[in-house]
């Protein structure tokens, strides 16, 4: 590195003018994409149109918002599209024909996501083996699991109040109650992750282990933590899913790991670890639904939407290396 | 002056970063066949130098690189490899997993035609190499992941000889072997200039380069000060021309009252490594560890520290028998560890300085794991100001701090809850006189509040200068104590070649246990 950089005072206007590029950049990439979008198709600023971004994004956001933290930590999670739908067709079984009712239902549930993630946590750190390769292999598990247990088959959830309060509902008969989950989830996960301890761990472990380590962090307790805790975020994400679906699903969210992946990446966290913002996945995370918004208004088709999602996430990486080396 | 006496010439070499300038109007020539040594503190340019002659940075306009006097300009480092410049660096750059052989023909594939590998000639190759610099007991066969670092430089200069170099850059190339492995490579260096090679040496190690260097160039605050001949200066001069001050001493004295005995450790042994080390340091006492490389002194530090198993012998503090599992027990109890390698395990570099500074102390409990940054803040900025470090601010990236500074940041992390024994790892690897010798004066300091201070060090002047009773041992076992007033550096030496059996202890040098 420059050694010299550690004199004080001198910066220049460009050098300060392109650090806030580099800064603000998701901002700057979306502010761009409302304004393409808006001048191909008006209809695409208005309130409810914006909404219904928020909306579709709201369980990609939560499950990025865990991921930040595994991310961060130098891991990485593919199992939490299948914990959600353990998730959801687990609680739709608990909850068919009056069987139980919602509420233990749900705890229920919610203590078998943060069991999966547990799992997922314990089996990397104490098997020493790669979190890519342990979630790999849950990721088929808890797959198999829901699909195993509906046989395959959709499970319908009935109790409209669940319905309503994860899905279709609304606060003020305005905002969309998944926007308003993802928000609280949004503003925990900020606390958590730059307030609290348990964040500061995680930075400095992604950062450099062995650092932690000789600093006295109890590195596999945080790790098994974050995992843990990565179940819990795959819960309300799974809730989510279900309720707009009105039925558990056991294939639901095969996508939803890479997707939110893409989302945490294009918010500026390091693959890495060690460098990761909270604020940064909300904006990679409303990338992707304002691409996938603007071009369903646009008429695109699902093939080539994806298509574009994935050459977005290439030219967001390159621009992003090419900010940094000019900030050096 | 002809155009072929010099080999290399650099012109009003500047380098401006975003907000930092790092090299100001630097000019300084290379004759063919000589060693120059390149000094100055950290932070005075000296690495952007070597990257601007690698080929990784290039100088700002106005700036001019001349070699056989015919100006240059290198893109990027493959340009500078084919002008017949070779850089070693500090971390060396070597496939750990791939023979010495293939190592040295790496970046010469171009040589060989066809598609398929000719293992043959790669041997051949690298055993002429090897035998050209007089190193036959390195087998081209071996994966350079079993050499010692040493051999891995020997290799990464055979690499350069192969390259048929004419100017090789040297970066601290000695900050990480041993005395025996450094002086072979004095001699190769030696074998190197009689080839007529010009030999570009960084080093902080004066004595280094008062035996090795021909001319000196000091920079500082990235502006040249001058170019000497190695024998019109003497050392001190040449650390006035680097800090730009004279310095009055390099290892500042200060007595501090000797109290009772804090660390006790008795025939402790972790499995074979370790085996039957006993000594004791008391209160104020700085305690220095001594021995080669690979004699196994950075585990007896980890043992103590829990990060290893003990699995004989013990260790008490104050009277109390202690068994760390793992570094939070051992912090626990109060014991501090700076590690040999601040980069690898002392620090988050992509951390801001504030945060690796309060690593340890967020641990401490809080309401709910929340954390009040404007008191962690206010914690990082007393340590900025008591132990200077020289930051622009304390939420700069950790990275972009020099070495001096990274170790004084690795330092403060474990000031705040008190230590009673601190254990150092090397305290001043890689880092400046000026930086050392702050170091060394609070570690003094930090003895005087009371602390016991253990210290392993690879320089035998640091050692002996600092350490009150030194401790050698030679392959995890110990080889005796000998007292501050005792020991010389031909005795410590000794102790860690010999291959005595009793261990050797000095009048003053301890209790025999």
């Amino acid at each position: 590195m420059i050694q010299a950089q550690t004199k004080p005072g001198v910066s220049t206007t460009s050098s300060i003018i392109w650090n806030l590029i580099i800064r603000y950049r998701t901002v700057l990439i979306l502010i761009l994409l409302i304004i393409v979008f808006t001048l191909l198709k008006p209809v695409f600023i208005r309130p409810l149109n914006l909404l219904s971004i928020l909306k579709n994004m709201s369980y990609v956001l939560i499950a990025g918002l865990g991921m930040t933290f595994i991310i961060t930590l130098g891991g990485l999670d593919l199992s939490v599209g299948s914990i959600a739908a353990v998730v959801g067709v687990g609680f739709a079984m608990l909850v068919r024909g009056e069987f139980m009712h919602a509420l233990p239902a749900l705890l229920i549930v919610l203590i078998a996501a943060l069991l999966l993630g547990f799992f997922n946590g314990v089996v990397s750190v104490k098997g020493k083996i790669e979190p890519f390769l342990v979630t790999l292999a849950t990721m088929f598990m808890y797959r198999g699991l829901a699909l195993t247990l509906t046989a395959g088959k959709p499970v319908p959830i009935v109790i409209e109040k669940f319905v309503k309060m994860f899905g279709n509902g609304t606060l003020f008969n305005l905002i969309p109650t998944p926007v308003v989950i993802s928000m609280v989830v949004l503003l925990v996960s900020w606390f958590l992750f730059t307030q609290t301890k348990f964040g500061f761990y995680v930075r400095s472990i992604g950062g450099n282990p062995e650092a932690a380590r000789v600093a006295g962090i109890d590195i596999s307790s945080v790790k098994i933590a974050a995992y843990t805790m990565n179940g819990g975020y795959a819960f309300i994400s799974g809730l989510i899913l279900a309720a707009l679906m009105n039925s558990g699903l056991p294939d639901v969210g095969s996508t939803l790991a890479l997707d939110c992946i893409a989302g945490v990446i294009l918010g500026g966290t390091a693959i890495s670890g060690g460098v990761g913002s909270i604020w940064g996945t909300l904006g990679g995370c409303l990338i992707m639904a304002t691409l996938n918004n603007g071009m369903s208004l646009l008429g695109a088709q699902y093939h080539v939407q994806i298509l574009v999602k994935g050459l977005v996430i290439i030219l967001a990486v390159l621009m992003d290396n090419g900010l940094k080396s000019r900030q050096r | 002056m002809s155009l072929d006496e010099y080999i290399l010439e650099l012109r009003h070499i500047s380098k401006t970063f975003p907000g930092v300038v790092a090299l100001k109007n630097v000019n300084m020539r290379v004759r063919r066949g000589e060693v120059h040594a390149l000094l100055g503190e950290n932070g005075a340019g000296k690495s952007t130098l070597i990257k601007i002659l690698s080929g990784y940075h290039q100088p700002d306009k106005g700036g001019e690189i001349l070699i056989n006097g015919n100006p240059v300009a290198f893109r990027n480092p493959k340009d500078a490899m084919d002008a017949s410049i070779h850089t070693i660096y500090q971390e060396l750059t070597l496939c750990p997993h791939m023979t010495v052989a293939e190592n040295i023909v790496l970046d010469k594939q171009d040589q060989f035609k066809g598609f398929m590998q000719k293992k043959r000639e790669y041997q051949a190759i690298a055993a002429q190499a090897l035998e050209d610099l007089g190193q036959h007991e390195i087998d081209p066969n071996r994966l350079v992941k079993d050499l010692s670092i040493g051999q891995q430089q020997v290799v990464e200069i055979a690499k350069a000889v192969t390259s048929k170099a004419k100017i090789v850059l040297m970066d601290e190339p000695t900050s990480s072997i041993s005395q025996n492995d450094a002086d072979r490579l004095m001699d190769i260096i030696r074998g190197l200039r009689a080839s007529g090679v010009a030999v570009i040496y960084i080093s902080h190690r004066l004595h280094e380069i008062g035996g090795i260097a021909d001319r000196i160039t000091v920079l500082r605050d990235g502006e040249l000060v001058g170019t000497v001949n190695k024998d019109d200066v003497s050392e001190k001069e040449l650390i006035t021309m680097m800090v730009g001050r004279e310095l009055l001493k390099v290892y500042p004295k200060r007595e501090v009252p000797i109290g009772d005995v804090v660390l006790k450790v008795e025939k402790l042994a972790s499995g074979e490594l370790l085996k039957g080390i006993s000594f004791d340091v008391h209160k104020g006492e700085i305690f220095g560890i001594g021995g080669l490389i690979g004699s196994r002194r950075s585990e007896l530090l980890e043992t103590l520290f829990g990060m290893r198993q003990i699995t004989a012998g013990k260790i008490s503090l104050n009277g109390k028998e202690f068994h760390p599992n793992n570094p939070r027990q051992a912090i626990k109890h109060k014991i501090a560890f700076v590690t040999e390698d601040r980069k690898k395990s002392g620090l988050v570099l992509c951390l801001p300085v504030y945060e690796n500074i309060n690593l340890v102390n967020v641990q401490q409990p809080s309401f709910a794991g929340y954390l009040d940054w404007s008191k962690f803040k206010a914690i990082a900025n007393t340590h900025r100001n008591t132990l200077n470090i020289r930051v622009s601010s304390i939420e700069q990236i950790m990275s972009s701090l020099s070495g001096g500074n990274q170790q004084k940041v690795a330092l403060a992390k474990w000031l705040d809850f008190s230590p009673e024994v601190i254990i150092f790892d090397e305290p001043t690897r890689g880092i400046d006189i000026g930086a050392k010798t702050e170091i060394y004066s609070i570690m003094g300091e930090l003895a005087a509040r009371g602390a016991a201070i253990v210290m392993v060090s690879s320089e035998l002047p640091e050692l002996i200068s600092v350490a009150d009773r030194i401790m050698v041992i030679q392959d995890g076992r110990m080889k005796g104590i000998v007292s501050k007033e005792e020991a010389s550096q031909e005795l410590v030496m000794s102790l860690a070649t010999q291959k005595t059996q009793q261990p050797v202890y000095t009048s003053t040098g301890g209790d025999r246990p």
